[in-house]
């Protein structure tokens, strides 16, 4: 029955509003982006409005004509792909391994791993690590170090331990072995909890840069996001590094450099709504029983 | 890469096979520095021409270097050398070369990351070398004696303890003080038809420009005066505080009596805050000046006065503000602002500062840009290829005018051409080609005039007048443990009473807050070394 009273509809009336104000707030500056992306750049800025007055697929064809955006772009979806496939494979081999209830010393090795979630190496011992096996400038050293993560191993594991054992032991019954068992029932049964992982960590390395500037010296490494850094903060990082600002004739490219935000972050939002169900769902299961 | 440079090299100038040398870069050190290091002796920077050395070159980058660019290659072919161009993000800098640093890696040539501000730190970190007057003046006699004769204590700002730690640089254009712009037609607008020149007609000038509707749009939504005007009133009492839009702005010490003292806590300085508070009150400062006039994107843009909120600034330099030139240079602001309106572009009106009780006073730059190249403490061990460096700098930035153009802009009639009026222009093909590493391997110094039209046209604007320059031009040895609690310290007191927050008598005790917490010491600091300076 639905609740009708006048209390409660103007809760809800204010709960619509409130909604509707937070939803055009986060809009805001994405809209003002995209029109400042298709604004030609004899426009003023501070003429930029939500609708814009004059329209201009320029600024996107420069953008993407640039060998260095491209070579990021590659970079980056490379870098996206490999660690998100690397890492939901051993994400869900240690899970499956962590679920199982006859694995000896269950317990202590899952404190040992949730313990890493506390206390972590820091900065400069991971740099110095990925520096001495070598990883540098490579792909690698923006994949392995976060290969598996703690937290999300723990989801994992809870999700494939919500699953009835009795499953289990039928294909143990037909002849399967644990290999077998892992990719014909777990893995089928495990598509919501897989699916939220892999757009977790999609988006995450997607977006991640700060990792690609401590190890990439070679500007065909450096991944979209740092490209992108490079591009919007060129003009406004003089005033940000206190130091005497740097003699130039700096044109002013907003408009480029609102198509390059709207260029990197696109692909991934494109991504949103194939995955969204699963993902409430993978959440949710992961997170009931603890 | 980095090792195997140094197995070859210390195989050079030590003149034995170590192998183990190979293996750790900081194990070498007591083994190699046997017969290089004797002070002056400018024979062991010889470089050896049968070797090719390998250099980690570290520019100030705005977009990232390629390791096959054009001009990285020209001078690798050139001097025989193999650059190993170190893209370090400019903008995260002093975190991701810590983390370097602390891996034992250091960039050979630093060209960015050691300032003014960071050189005692990485000083006590031990990471760079120090560097002997003597072996600069033989190894680089051209760029030696042309920065020493534009500026005598050029070397003075690289040092710590008295020992100079790198190779200061030094920029032409700073010789023209900060901006004044008036829009034009709001002065004509509100009946005024000669540009401001007092304090007493500034203040008319900027109490119109609030109350009589400047551009005649029936609101009113004008306002005098924002924060980069402030320095300014400032200057017409006689002392700059260096509380303004531009950080770098913030530390400016004057001689007064023959002693050196900080412009924030003078009493003239008490002056000026009683006129800006009143201001405030009328209505005259914008309330927004706490946050400045730029909301973002190039540093130098004034967004209040380009969309008409201010009729008058000081915000970036005067290139900024410049109309288009002959060469094509033009102002950012001036840009923004014909995009808008030509009219108003047309009408801005470049004026000098105000005159006021204490003279006509504005900050400009000393040529010192604050700005030190710093060299690797590992070249200690290999005197041949700091020469080798030495040599390079010499050649980009202080043999001739030619040599220099071609490092700033690349090989000329390949990459630029001079056209008919004597103007460089970039040759289409190259001209949005920024990784290239021209610019990358020249100091900047400012013994060529390289900016000549724009330079002009700063005199032709009256931009040479009314200069007044830090008197400090060295980093003090505590003034890294004080002056960022220092600076909030003025700027909380500067606004609070600016905005009435507290009354115009709290200056008093914000000068002895200041004092105590580490002013004195620094004020002592500053005076000792001004006492070592020849006057």
């Amino acid at each position: 029955m639905k609740e009708t009273s006048l209390g409660s509809r103007i809760f809800d009336f204010a709960n619509i509003l409130f909604m509707i104000i937070l939803c055009c707030s986060t809009l805001y500056p994405f809209l003002y982006l995209l029109s400042m992306s298709l604004s030609p750049s004899t426009v003023s800025f501070a003429q930029i409005r939500i609708i814009p007055e004059a329209l201009t697929l320029e600024n996107y064809q420069q953008v993407l004509g640039y060998d260095y955006v491209i070579r990021g772009f590659i970079n980056s979806l490379i870098r996206t792909i490999l660690g998100t496939i690397l890492m939901v494979a051993f994400t869900v081999a240690a899970a499956f391994v962590l679920a199982k209830k006859q694995f000896p010393h269950r317990r202590f090795w899952t404190m040992f791993i949730v313990m890493t979630m506390f206390f972590s190496g820091g900065l400069i011992p991971s740099y110095l690590l990925v520096k001495d096996l070598h990883l540098m400038n490579t792909v690698w050293a923006l994949v392995l170090p976060g290969l598996v993560n703690a937290f999300q191993l723990i989801i994992a594991r809870n999700f494939m331990m919500s699953l009835p054992e009795e499953l289990e032991e039928a294909a143990k019954m037909d002849g399967a072995n644990e290999i077998k068992i892992l990719i014909k029932v777990i893995i089928p049964l495990s598509m919501p909890i897989i699916a939220t992982l892999a757009l977790w960590n999609a988006v995450g390395h997607w977006n991640q840069w700060f990792d690609s500037l401590i190890y990439m010296t070679d500007r065909d490494n450096d991944v979209l996001q740092v490209v992108m850094r490079r591009i919007v903060l060129q003009g406004n990082m003089e005033a940000m590094n206190g130091m005497m600002p740097q003699d130039s004739s700096n044109i002013n490219p907003e408009t480029l450099k609102a198509a390059t935000v709207m260029v990197t972050t696109l692909p991934i939002i494109c991504v949103y709504p194939f995955v969204q169900k699963y993902f409430v769902k993978g959440m949710m299961i992961g997170s009931v029983k603890g | 890469m980095k090792r195997k440079a140094f197995g070859w090299s210390s195989l050079f100038c030590a003149g034995m096979v170590l192998m183990a040398s190979c293996s750790s870069q900081s194990g070498n050190t007591s083994e190699d520095n046997g017969e290089a290091s004797a002070p002056g002796d400018v024979t062991a920077y010889e470089p050896d021409s049968s070797t090719t050395y390998e250099i980690d070159w570290m520019p100030y980058i705005t977009e990232p270097i390629d390791q096959d660019g054009k001009m990285v290659t020209y001078y690798e072919d050139k001097f025989n050398v193999d650059f190993n161009m170190v893209n370090v993000d400019h903008a995260n800098i002093q975190e991701l070369l810590n983390l370097k640093f602390a891996s034992g890696e250091i960039p050979d040539v630093m060209l960015d990351g050691v300032s003014s501000d960071t050189i005692q730190q990485l000083v006590k970190q031990g990471v760079l070398l120090s560097l002997d007057e003597e072996v600069l003046k033989e190894t680089m006699p051209d760029l030696y004696s042309k920065a020493t004769e534009l500026n005598p204590n050029w070397l003075e700002f690289a040092k710590v303890d008295d020992k100079i730690y790198g190779l200061p640089e030094m920029r032409d254009v700073y010789k023209y003080r900060t901006t004044i712009v008036w829009r034009g037609d709001w002065l004509e607008n509100v009946g005024i038809n000669k540009t401001p020149e007092t304090l007493e007609e500034f203040e008319e000038a900027l109490y119109k420009f609030t109350f009589e509707d400047p551009d005649q749009n029936g609101e009113d939504d004008t306002y005098g005066i924002s924060l980069s005007g402030i320095p300014a009133i400032f200057g017409a009492f006689g002392y700059l505080p260096g509380y303004g839009p531009h950080d770098w702005q913030d530390w400016f010490w004057q001689e007064r009596d023959g002693e050196m003292v900080f412009g924030a806590i003078q009493p003239e300085a008490k002056e000026a805050l009683a006129l800006l508070n009143k201001w405030y009150e009328d209505g005259v400062l914008d309330p927004e000046f706490i946050t400045g006039e730029n909301t973002g994107g190039y540093w130098a843009l004034s967004h209040a006065f380009i969309n008409g909120k201010i009729g008058f600034t000081g915000h970036g330099q005067y290139y900024h503000w410049n109309d288009e030139l002959k060469n094509g240079d033009i102002g950012a602001n001036y840009d923004e602002i014909q995009k808008i309106s030509q009219e108003v572009a047309d009408s801005l009106v470049h004026g000098l500062p105000p005159k006021g009780p204490g003279g006509m006073n504005l900050f400009a730059p000393n040529m010192l840009s604050g700005k030190i190249v710093g060299f690797s403490r590992y070249l200690e061990e290999e005197p041949q290829k700091l020469g080798k460096i030495f040599e390079i700098l010499n050649h980009t930035s202080g043999t001739t005018k030619e040599n220099n153009i071609e490092a700033v802009m690349g090989i000329e009639g390949e990459m630029w051409e001079e056209n008919e009026d004597g103007i460089r222009k970039m040759l289409p093909e190259w001209e949005d080609v920024m990784d290239t590493g021209a610019g990358k391997f020249n100091l900047e110094l400012g013994v060529f005039d390289l900016y000549e039209i724009r330079g002009d046209w700063a005199v032709e604007h009256g931009y040479d007048k009314g200069t007044l320059r830090n008197a400090l031009f060295k980093p003090l040895p505590s003034e890294s443990t004080y002056r960022e609690e220092l600076t909030k310290i003025r700027d909380e007191a500067y606004i609070s009473m600016i905005t009435g927050d507290q009354p115009i008598d709290a200056f008093d005790q914000f000068v002895e807050q200041w004092m105590n917490a580490g002013g004195d010491i620094l004020t002592k600091e500053a005076n000792e070394w001004y006492a070592t300076l020849e006057k």
